[in-house]
């Protein structure tokens, strides 16, 4: 169970919350009992549909009745009514669905349910379901239920009407970052609505043209959210997409367009950036960190080996690390023995 | 002696062994109470969560063997899955933790296994991935449990496996991370569930372990505990979802051991056993369960190995070769 | 027939320490007897209308009247106003609808008095709004926000790099400036003007450093001490996102009057005794002789005087309260859906002209704030009481006219005060001076506002 308080009952309490609770499980227990003989028996007269939204009043995480409760609709509901009847009683059904949503906002089986119903509906509002996605997100911007729903949304309302929503989503994330940087989720879903927002783009000089834009927009926002607070976490992982960094095996959509040349005068760029940074704030471990690694990664680009000079500073910069750092020590050790290798191949 | 060079532990806490167990064993005596009830959906999870907890304690000699393979038995139903409890319907979550129990008991003999691998594989979309139930829901975790259950299963080989690589690999981010499905934001939970599908599926070549192992460690904070995703709260049992892929890529050392052991041991109820999320909640036995796998990843004293794939005791894996 | 009647404590006045101590006393079964000689609740933190400043004569004459409110009990000097003029009389409405505050003051989302409305229940008699401090003019002539928050930094494109480095470290000093080692650097500038300290150890841009003397703390005196404004500071920041992102609440109605009627409806309820325009004849150590001759006892007399504030130079401030015809769009903080209902504007020295040394505070009302008639703003200004004074308001009003975004907005009338900087010391610290006088009172502050949990009624 997460985040329900601890509360210690003496003898007395315990004995009295047993005996409140004594009739509360008799009255559930026959209502599982009648769901299960019900449901042994393929008993699927519609009136048993009263009997699910009973149990899942009691408790919205009994899949089965999730799963009774859907099979009512489809074995003595959908075959008897026209569609109009038919949308009119998903409707109602979302309606039941959103009542839960709000107060269980993180139960897969509710979202599931969701989803069948709008993907039975005769005409499903999609525009609604972005609405709720919002809702859900602004209650909790992290809430990676809600985002992954919006995702499934956003597809949904792109295939019906054969756009694409890309760009308004990645608006939103723009928003949703403007309120808070440190909002990683938002952070996520903008890596891979600008991997399509290139990919979009077949001509490749203006693919080019497009993702030197996007790169320099980007770089300008992140250094905004780094130098305000650079001990937030989710804007250095962010960078290190925009840098290539995390991609070495594939090709880095966002960069696959440059030439190595291109690429490695922006790293630098962002180098010099970094030891600005770092003058400012010497205790930072990302600067520290960065510095080595983007440097070692301009190395590997280039295919020269680091100077002595370059080396004594990375080591130095380790040395730092560690000393304000020092959870991940064993990281940092491995780190320094990667220079060792690139160095001296 | 060069007293710099000597790591001083200082663990604030014991682990309460006895008040975990007893804890465990008053667990299935809660039948007046409502939560007992209220909880049916997760009786077969909670009894593979039970019997992990006694196992990495080297109590596994006082799990009712019997009474725990029949109550298995009668959540088995015609489609080959198992249920939550007798009279639910099958969903692959309960088909796997049934058959690691199943397995732990020595008893996978008493199952058809073929029925329940043919189930398993029956839950596989086209694209690799695989469903929770015939209703359609996927997600990383569905084909985590379809993998380690087949693999457990023997039966391996019924799995489209390459759909199944190519699927994960999609769920893969750019950090390193996975997530749970193709797009999703990286969590730990999805990481666990990817990285230890690769490794059962001998893949972990496809993938950056320096990377990966980076944002792992990153999800240590400062008072030890992990979190599942940057800038979040930090909750024990993901002491369990961000080691085991640390382990599985031999990067345990990148995170601070000592730090987390006290973490971990201070989201123990100290008066009535059982681990909770963090010190200030009430416990439960799935915490209780990947707090102690986590501290026996961490080699505290005296707990049983634990096999960072499957999430079962190192012992039973080493035996059946997996 | 003066037959002695008696009780635990006889309050004299209705200001909102009065009030509060009122209240706590009724909580702790004192018996409580409340006497204002005014004949509404609140004093000097009550609120008055056009009708309490304006005569209307049989031919239709409007003729300005004096206002003098007395400090029942006390010696300290009555507060009045200063000076009351009509700009455009067919213009104004009537005389109804406007509710002009003595003293309007700041209610921080984050402070002690706000803490104790919840914890009493006594919002539940309130109307509560949030109050944005809004905009700064800036020594360079252009208006800038005033930044709040990370967000805010990060948002704000005009600063560069370095910039939002710098300012974020003295947001992050701020929010640690308990630690020891700030401490110990703290010590030394304590008494010395905030100005400097800013100036000596947080490398920030001259904007950024009115930002934070004129916005964040509101300082009408440039000399304002660094112990001072970094208590404002703090509080600020620690009401910013409290109940949103904003750091002040007002009251609909009138904040301070209402304030002062919520406490003494809860001393009433829990059985205090009042008393409104009731005239005193005499007040003895130990007892209080009505205008009638009846004689009152009590073992305490508590008589209205100003909060206590010792660290505050005593400067004049010269208050105008405007009457604004329009409702000033381009006054008020906007987002997408919610145009707030009261804001707080800020004039640096010098901003205005180089003749005035002085800086501007303003406060905005609009009509959700209950306090003037649909159509109409409440302009408050304050600023240090000088031979300027008169002339730097002016030139103030002038700007916000400007700034108004409405092509109709026209001042109709002001009301001109002249207060007592203590006078000025924010609600809290009211809250502060009745638990001293409680504790005075009952020997122990530990009972101050404490019930058992059986009159908790709706936590059930």
């Amino acid at each position: 169970m997460h985040g329900v308080l601890r509360v210690k009952l003496n003898e007395e309490q315990k004995r009295l919350k047993l005996e409140r609770e004594k009739s509360k499980i008799q009255e559930y227990r026959g209502l599982i009992e009648r769901f299960q003989n019900a449901r042994k028996k393929k008993d699927y007269s519609s009136e048993k549909l009263e009997l699910t939204t009973e149990l899942l009043d009691w408790n919205p995480e009994t899949y089965s009745v999730w799963n009774y409760r859907r099979e009512l609709f489809l074995f003595s509901v959908f075959p008897y009514i026209s569609i109009n009847e038919k949308q009119d009683v998903l409707d109602k059904e979302l309606q039941y669905v959103l009542s839960k949503m709000k107060v269980f906002p993180k139960v897969y089986w509710i979202f599931n349910h969701r989803r069948w119903c709008l993907e039975n509906a005769p005409y499903p509002n999609w525009n609604y379901e972005m609405m709720i996605t919002e809702k859900l997100l602004s209650a909790d911007a992290r809430n990676f239920h809600g985002w992954h729903y919006r995702r499934y949304v956003v597809s949904q309302i792109e295939k019906q009407g054969n756009y694409d929503l890309a760009d308004k989503e990645l608006e939103y994330t723009s928003s949703a970052i403007a309120t808070n940087f440190s909002n990683f989720s938002a952070w996520h879903n903008r890596t891979k609505l600008l991997e399509l927002i290139i990919k979009k783009e077949t001509d490749p000089e203006s693919r080019k043209r497009l993702a030197q834009k996007i790169l320099h927009e980007e770089l300008d926002t992140i250094h905004q959210a780094a130098f305000t607070d650079p001990d937030d976490s989710s804007i250095w992982i962010y960078h290190r997409w925009l840098m290539g960094h995390c991609n070495q095996v594939g090709a880095p959509p966002i960069l696959s367009v440059l030439s190595t040349e291109e690429r490695i005068q922006y790293i630098t760029q962002e180098v010099q950036l970094l030891e600005e940074l770092h003058e400012l704030e010497p205790e930072n471990k990302w600067c520290c960190e960065l510095i080595v690694e983007y440097g070692l990664l301009i190395r590997v680009l280039s295919n020269q080996k680091a100077t002595k000079q370059e080396q004594a500073t990375w080591i130095s910069l380790i040395h730092t690390l560690q000393h304000v750092d020092p959870q991940r020590k064993g990281r940092y050790q491995s780190l320094l023995k990667k220079i060792e290798t690139i160095t001296n191949a | 002696m060069n007293v710099h060079s000597c790591t001083i532990i200082v663990i604030s806490m014991n682990l309460e062994r006895s008040k975990h167990l007893h804890y465990l064993n008053a667990l299935g005596q809660g039948q007046d109470e409502l939560d007992f009830w209220l909880k049916q959906h997760l009786h077969v999870s909670a009894i593979y969560w039970s019997c992990m907890s006694y196992w990495t304690l080297n109590r596994k000699e006082e799990l009712q063997k019997e009474q725990i393979i029949s109550f298995l038995l009668s959540c088995l139903t015609e489609s080959g899955g198992f249920a939550c409890y007798p009279g639910h319907d099958d969903h692959i979550t309960n088909t796997v933790y049934a058959v690691q129990v199943l397995l732990m008991l020595d008893s996978l003999d008493r199952i058809d296994r073929d029925k329940v691998a043919t189930y398993v594989v029956s839950l596989q979309n086209e694209d690799g991935s695989m469903k929770g139930d015939r209703w359609g829901e996927t997600d990383a975790r569905f084909l985590y449990s379809g993998i380690n259950c087949l693999a457990l299963l023997g039966r391996l080989d019924m799995l489209n496996k390459s759909a199944a690589i190519d699927w994960i690999l999609k769920c893969r981010n750019f950090d390193g991370g996975f997530g749970l499905c193709p797009g999703a934001e990286t969590h730990a939970a999805y990481v666990f569930t990817c990285v230890a599908s690769l490794a059962i599926l001998k893949q972990l070549h496809r993938i950056d372990q320096d990377l990966l192992g980076w944002w792992l460690s990153e999800r240590q904070t400062k008072n030890g505990g992990l979190n599942g995703r940057p800038e979040k709260l930090p909750d024990s049992c993901y002491g369990w979802w961000v080691l085991s892929p640390l382990a599985i890529i031999g990067k345990l050392d990148w995170i601070d051991r000592n730090g987390l052991i006290n973490f971990t041991l201070s989201s123990q109820d100290q008066e009535t056993g059982g681990f909770s999320d963090r010190r200030e909640d009430i416990p439960d036995v799935y915490h209780t369960c990947f707090s102690l796998t986590a501290l026996s990843l961490l080699r505290y004293p005296d707990l049983e190995p634990v096999d960072a794939r499957f999430c079962l005791p190192l012992a039973v894996t080493k035996k059946y070769n997996l | 027939m003066q037959e002695s009647k008696s009780f635990d404590v006889i309050l004299l006045g209705t200001n909102l320490v009065n009030s509060i101590l009122s209240s706590a006393c009724a909580w702790a079964d004192l018996k409580v007897l409340h006497i204002d000689e005014n004949p509404f609740y609140g004093e000097v933190d009550a609120s008055f209308g056009l009708k309490d400043v304006i005569s209307v004569s049989e031919n239709g004459d409007w003729k300005v009247e004096d206002l003098c409110i007395k400090r029942t009990g006390s010696n300290a000097p009555s507060l009045q106003v200063m000076k009351a003029r009509i700009l455009e009389k067919d213009m104004l409405p009537s005389l109804k609808g406007f509710m002009i505050e003595f003293i309007p003051k700041e209610m921080y989302a984050g402070g002690s008095l706000v803490e104790l409305l919840s914890k009493s229940k006594i919002y539940k008699y309130l109307l509560l709004k949030p109050q944005r401090s809004f905009r700064l003019y800036a020594s360079n002539k252009e208006w800038t926000k005033v930044p709040e928050s990370r967000a805010d930094i990060f948002n704000d494109k005009t600063l560069s790099l370095t910039q939002k480095r710098l300012i974020m470290r003295f947001m992050k000093y701020i929010s640690s400036i308990d630690d020891e080692p700030n401490q110990e650097l703290l010590k030394q500038w304590l008494s010395r003007p905030f100005k400097d300290f800013l100036n000596e150890n947080f490398e920030l841009p001259e904007t950024i450093r009115e930002g934070i003397i004129y916005g964040l703390c509101q300082a009408l005196d440039p000399e304002i001490s660094t112990e001072c404004a970094l208590e404002k500071i703090k509080k600020y920041f620690q009401s910013f996102g409290n109940y949103g992102d904003y750091s002040y609440l007002i009251a609909m109605y009138g904040t301070g009057s209402e304030l002062c009627q919520g406490f003494c409806r809860s001393s009433a309820v829990m059985g205090g005794t009042f008393m409104l325009a009731q005239k005193i004849n005499k007040i003895e150590a130990t007892s209080v002789e009505l205008s009638d001759g009846e004689k009152l006892s009590a073992k305490n007399i508590i008589s209205s005087q100003a909060t206590n504030n010792t660290s505050m130079l005593e400067k004049r401030i010269h208050q105008r309260c405007l009457l604004v015809r329009g409702k000033c769009p381009g006054l008020f903080h906007q987002n997408l859906f919610i145009l707030s209902e009261a804001s707080q504007l800020h004039f640096v020295p010098y901003s205005l002209g180089d003749q005035w040394p002085n800086s501007v505070q303003a406060r905005i009302l609009g009509v959700g704030a209950g306090s003037c008639p649909e159509g109409y703003t409440l302009w408050y200004l304050q600023t240090l009481d000088s031979l300027e004074s008169d002339g730097l308001l002016a030139a103030a009003t002038d700007k916000l006219i400007e700034l108004s975004h409405s092509e109709d907005t026209k001042p109709l009338m002001y009301v001109d005060m002249l207060l007592d900087q203590r006078d000025l010391a924010d609600y809290d610290v009211a809250v502060e001076t009745a638990k001293q006088l409680y504790e005075k009172i009952t020997g122990s502050a530990d009972t101050f506002f404490k019930r058992d949990s059986v009159f908790d009624d709706d936590d059930e």
